[in-house]
């Protein structure tokens, strides 16, 4: 039996007439036709505070901006939101535009993926991930358990009873009380 | 479908930004009797001048961020 092969896992030729004419989005007219309407669109998104989080972790994570930008490309294209000619025309100013983002947010990052990585190292950026990662894990709700203190009682020394002893001087008898 | 175009993208913008010169626009004519009055063009500026130009900017705003 032959072996699986990831090479040969693709689309079977003419797998793409199968489905009607025009039922893809890439099929319809593209939403944005200019590349200056599709820079604006991403650029509001790449941006965005609240929108960028996880493209910021990405590249924390050590994913080069380069294969960040194609993939955003690559699925505006397939969403219809532009066409590919668009997209090869908007990779190198959405590289730009990422690496200024991740400059900003004082992260580094690899433009081509082409640094050497050492494995051996791992950076702060990950343990703090990481470490983010275990407290969102451990329930916030579980109260701290106390250890119980023992009880410290102070030592009675034992009153002195022989003849030549010295008497406590806290307890102070006079035959005058008596 | 676009791996590994990105970077060349990249880089061959990154080599016409670095050598394509803005085009001096020449002077018009100012003198009222001058009869060589030129008529403005239309002020369009197609993808490539646009992309360049973005890139541009962007690169110089990165290159001030870096520099303090």
């Amino acid at each position: 039996m032959a072996e699986f092969n990831p090479l040969m896992d693709g689309p079977i030729p003419g797998q793409s007439l199968t489905t009607e004419v025009g039922s893809r989005p890439w099929q319809q007219p593209a939403k944005y036709s200019t590349v200056e309407d599709a820079l604006e669109h991403y650029a509001t998104k790449i941006t965005d505070p609240a929108i960028n989080e996880s493209l910021l972790d990405a590249l924390e994570m050590g994913t080069p901006v380069a294969s960040i930008a194609e993939i955003v490309v690559q699925s505006g294209a397939m969403e219809g939101i532009h066409t590919i000619d668009v997209s090869i025309l908007l990779l190198p100013v959405l590289m730009e535009l990422i690496a200024y983002v991740a400059d900003e947010s004082e992260i580094e990052y690899s433009m081509d993926g082409a640094d050497n990585i050492d494995q051996d190292i791992i950076s702060p950026s990950k343990i703090v991930l990481a470490m983010k990662a275990v407290k969102d894990k451990m329930p916030q709700d579980k109260e701290k358990e106390t250890m119980p203190m023992p009880e410290v009682t102070p030592e009675v020394s034992p009153q002195p009873s022989g003849l030549m002893a010295r008497p406590n001087r806290d307890v102070v008898t006079t035959q005058g009380d008596i | 479908m676009l791996k590994g175009l990105g970077i060349t993208a990249y880089r061959d913008i990154m080599n016409k930004s670095m050598t394509v010169q803005q085009e001096e626009k020449p002077e018009k004519p100012m003198g009222l009797l001058s009869r060589n009055k030129t008529v403005d063009k239309e002020d369009e500026v197609d993808s490539d001048t646009y992309v360049l130009e973005q890139f541009k900017t962007l690169k110089k705003l990165r290159a001030e961020m870096q520099n303090g």
